[in-house]
């Protein structure tokens, strides 16, 4: 009952706001922080009484849809899922709160991002493989307007499109995969699937199917163009919520339905992901080095992290698949604030461009200092959460594949380059001339600003100082996913 | 029959009083303004004699008309199209100044000619109802007198027909040359059993063309590719209180009789239609997406994407299986919610505004206007689209589902790819109603109403596809309940 609450709750939250007038801007700011505040409570509710004894599915309902088809709506966690619900609730008040408040479209922004949060939670907790998929498709109608409506850019539009049709094409190879799925055993529930093993040649095919979906959304690189572009003209909440919680959709697709349900597929295109993911783990990182637009850089090294974390899954073993997971969370802590840091940039500067900024260590240095961590975060410096993941996921590959490794042990070098020169050309040296001219006061941050990376700061260090909380719920889910190979 | 008798005596009634009040002005002003009111009562005493005919099975006229549950049920989703048709034509005539009684009685016959058609159980009997709903349809297109597009389109939609007509009466012949019935029972006892390793395939070529001729002549009016050159011309040239009637009415008669026709009388000579609907219908969906691209004007546009949903429609039919004929029912039902919600939008916009919506662009106007109704316009196009929760997905996620439970894997991945590319279009509407918003519009006004029934109108089509889900359990009994009648 309380995972159905907190799945719910974003939706009443959602219709209230829809059904007041849009000229009561604080009311409806009010409401919409109150519903997703009360929904992450919640949602530490549903961590403490998480019981790590066990692999099944906790907080389990299960609620007829329809007989005649065989439907079900079936909810319910288990260690996989759990950190995915509660990264999703964490974000969202964020993401509210980062929104400028007498902007134009602030009804229509706060009903997208309430009606995101309903159905990632869905997309997190659903064990019912049709609804899954609907959900994991629903999402493309808000992000679509969202980057649509709010995007700051001149090619929002183009954008916008490339996102909607990357990830439908990715998307339909899924549904024939489900439709074959549902013909051939009779129905959609996971827990059933879950003890179904598919011939060695049929297996190979659905995997496909799945994968092209995933693949789309973590991105690897032969279809990575959309989130660059998705990134750089989406707003600041849309871009943390892309980074942090949209692209995790397709790393958790991967780690629940390929590898649970086609292990034998999974195990036969080794070869295929760890090409992909060595293509992609240096091409998006040399590509971060030579962009100049702060948002592309991050989404490039998004696609490198994330290519890490898809490479640690595909190797099978405790270690990195635990490391994925870690990775998984802290790539989303640590991307999340770099959007933030960049937005925050943004709206003061009215640029992204790294050649323009500049010297901003001596104006913003507060600012600054919160982005020096971040950046360090995203080099997984020791202390930080990407460096947990990123060691564990090395331990478990190594083990595999040491070339493959060592390829994707470049992306850590490669990443301290970009970073690190992306935070040199960005806090120091000379102020910028064109900002100069235009005599704009810059402020330091205030109140609300340091509150939101103040908590992703501690949750960065949280996690990687006391990995044990995070390392230990998904673990017998993972061992024993381990052991199927 | 008792519906199909009291609407024959009604449309007389009408005709007679029409006529009596030609020449009184002053009564014949408030008598048309009435008018649809009336016919509204006669729809809904038609919809309640259809729901409690007290018969289960009967044929009449030495078996030429047949009354079941699964023609009653056809009959109440026309009789629905109908009741929308009406509400949106009454103001589009006022508006254009066009003769009122003229309009609804010719559409009224159009309805008993659907009637008698849905019912009828020979070949003779489907073809004259046939005809009846065509001429009807000749003087509905040309209903503009003075208007040049009216007439043009209303010479093609008749050569066209026509030439259909008779294609589909040759194919009568082939079928009464050879085997000397008319009749679908004496048909389905005559080819009952029969097949392809019984006797050859010669031995029934004549039937066979006989078949190919009399399907021919159904997709042309069903709108499937080869057939459609007329559609979109049609669509474009005729008034939109027209466009309407023709986008739906001929359809669901159509289809109905299509199912009745080939899944039951000539459901043993399989090979000889299967393979042609699968490919046609897949043909339909190509035709669809890749020309829907390239067009400008709305109405056009809409044409294309109809011709599109006939394919999906179609393609679930064509796998023989009763997953297939069920869920082409239920995409009927989910196309004609979404395109009678989509046409009363924008019927009702082109009228109260003195501006015509012709073009894609012209629909940014919508949004700045009325918030309510572009929001709306845009879940519709999502759901044409078959983006995940609304109806229109799970209407084409039952009829892949179908397909593939006939195991055409690849078609499923071909009609899948087709049908991304025609969401091409339909976010391209979206793009139009929400981005390209423009502030200051040469046709500002205050937000405006659009008429109570309409609102209805558009309200309940809406909730019917944004809760779907929810109606998807009572709408799959339903059509299975229907579905054993075809068995």
């Amino acid at each position: 009952m309380l995972l159905l609450t907190i799945v719910l709750l974003p939706l009443v939250g959602s219709i209230i706001v829809f059904f007041i007038d849009s000229s009561r801007i604080l009311l409806i700011r009010f409401i919409a922080l109150l519903t997703s505040t009360s929904v992450f409570l919640m949602s530490l509710f549903l961590w403490i009484n998480f019981d790590k004894s066990t692999t099944f599915f906790q907080f389990f309902n299960k609620i007829e849809w329809s007989g005649s088809l065989n439907l079900y709506f079936i909810l319910g966690i288990d260690g996989l899922s759990l950190f995915f619900i509660i990264l999703t609730t964490f974000f969202i008040p964020f993401c509210i709160l980062i929104f400028f408040p007498r902007s134009r479209y602030m009804k229509e922004y706060l009903f997208f991002i309430l009606v995101i949060e309903f159905l990632l939670l869905l997309v997190f907790s659903v064990l019912d493989i049709f609804l899954f998929f609907i959900f994991f498709e629903s999402i493309l109608i808000p992000m679509f307007a969202m980057i649509g409506i709010f995007g700051s850019g001149s090619r929002k539009i183009r954008s916008s499109y490339m996102f909607f049709f990357y990830t439908l094409f990715g998307s339909i190879f899924m549904l024939i995969s489900i439709l074959y799925i549902y013909q051939t055993v009779g129905t959609f529930d996971y827990t059933v699937l879950e003890h179904i093993e598919f011939s060695y040649e049929i297996q190979k095919l659905l995997w496909v199917g799945f994968f092209m979906s995933f693949i789309v959304k973590v991105p690897s690189v032969p279809f990575h163009i959309w989130l660059p572009e998705a990134h750089v003209e989406a707003p600041t909440g849309g871009s943390v919520l892309l980074a942090s919680i949209l692209l995790k959709m397709g790393s958790y697709g991967l780690i629940r339905f390929s590898l649970s349900l086609f292990p034998l597929a999974s195990f036969f295109f080794i070869p295929l992901i760890f090409f992909l993911v060595s293509l992609s783990v240096v091409y998006g990182s040399l590509n971060a080095i030579r962009q100049i637009d702060l948002k592309r850089i991050i989404a490039y090294t998004s696609v490198a992290h994330m290519n890490v974390i898809v490479f640690g899954i595909f190797c099978f073993n405790i270690y990195s698949l635990e490391g994925s997971l870690v990775l998984m969370l802290g790539h989303g802590v640590v991307s999340g604030g770099l959007f933030f840091c960049i937005g925050m940039i943004y709206s003061r500067l009215k640029t992204r461009i790294s050649e323009e900024l500049g010297g901003l260590a001596q104006l913003t240095p507060i600012l600054i200092f919160f982005f020096f961590i971040f950046t360090l975060g995203n080099i997984s410096m020791p202390g930080t959460c990407n460096f947990l993941g990123e060691f564990l996921i090395f331990v478990g590959t190594f083990l595999e594949n040491k070339n493959v490794t060592f390829i994707c042990a470049l992306g850590i070098i490669l990443s301290s380059v970009y970073s690190l020169w992306l935070f040199n050309r960005v806090s120091f040296g000379n102020i910028g001339i064109l900002f100069l001219k235009s005599g704009i006061r810059v402020y330091d941050l205030r109140g609300l600003e340091l509150f939101i990376l103040l908590s992703l700061l501690i949750l960065i260090f949280y996690i990687g100082l006391c990995p044990n909380d995070f390392l230990n719920l998904p673990y017998l889910n993972l061992y024993f996913l381990s052991e199927k190979f | 029959m008792l519906a199909d008798l009291f609407l024959f005596f009604s449309i007389l009634l009408l005709v007679v009083t029409s006529i009596l009040m030609y020449s009184r002005f002053k009564l014949r002003f408030y008598v048309f303004k009435t008018l649809s009111w009336i016919l509204v009562q006669i729809v809904f005493f038609c919809i309640f004699l259809n729901l409690e005919n007290g018969f289960i099975n009967v044929s009449i006229f030495n078996s030429t008309l047949v009354y079941n549950e699964y023609i009653s049920f056809f009959k109440i989703i026309v009789l629905v199209t109908f009741l929308v048709c009406v509400f949106n034509a009454k103001d589009f005539l006022i508006g254009n100044n066009l003769p009122i009684d003229e309009f609804f009685i010719l559409l009224s016959m159009l309805l008993l000619g659907i009637f008698f058609f849905l019912s009828s159980y020979d070949l003779v009997s489907l073809f004259f109802n046939m005809e009846l709903q065509s001429f009807c349809f000749y003087i509905l297109i040309t209903f503009k007198r003075n208007s040049l597009y009216s007439s043009e389109a209303a010479l093609k939609y008749f050569v066209t027909g026509t030439v259909s007509a008779g294609i589909f009466l040759l194919g009568v012949f082939f079928i009464y040359s050879y085997t000397g019935l008319t009749n679908f029972e004496d048909l389905l006892k005559f080819f009952s059993g029969v097949s392809l390793f019984n006797g050859g395939f010669d031995s029934f070529l004549v039937a066979g063309v006989g078949i190919i001729f009399i399907f021919s002549g159904f997709l042309f009016k069903m709108a499937i590719a080869p057939f459609h050159m007329w559609v979109p011309d049609v669509y474009d040239g005729s008034p939109t209180c027209t466009t309407i009637a023709i986008a739906t009415l001929p359809k669901i008669a159509f289809l109905s009789v299509f199912i009745r026709f080939f899944y039951i009388t000539f459901f043993d000579l399989i090979e000889y239609w299967q393979y042609s609907i699968l490919i046609l219908s897949s043909f339909s969906i190509f035709v669809s997406c890749f020309v829907g691209i390239y067009q400008q004007r709305v109405k056009r546009l809409i044409a294309y994407s109809s011709i599109g949903h006939m394919g999906f429609i179609l393609l679930g039919l064509s796998t023989c299986l009763i997953e297939g004929l069920q869920s082409s029912i239920i995409y009927l039902i989910v196309y004609l919610s979404m395109s009678l919600c989509l046409w009363t939008i924008l019927i009702s916009k082109s009228i109260n505004n003195q501006i015509q919506i012709r073009y894609i662009s012209d629909l940014s106007f919508i949004f700045n206007r009325n918030k309510t109704l572009g929001f709306i316009l845009s879940f519709i196009f999502f759901s044409m689209a078959g983006i995940p929760p609304f109806g229109g997905f799970f209407a084409k996620m039952l009829v892949l589902s179908s397909v593939v439970k006939a195991s055409y894997l690849f078609l499923v991945c071909f009609i899948l790819i087709l049908s991304m590319v025609s969401s091409f279009y339909y976010v391209r509407f979206i793009k139009i109603l929400y981005f390209d918003v423009k502030i200051k519009s040469p046709f500002e006004f205050n937000s405006e109403c659009i008429g109570r029934e309409k609102s209805l109108v558009v309200s309940f089509s809406f909730f019917f596809i944004l809760f779907f889900f929810y109606f998807l359990d009572f709408i799959n009994l339903l059509v299975f309940k229907l579905s054993l009648y075809i068995l």
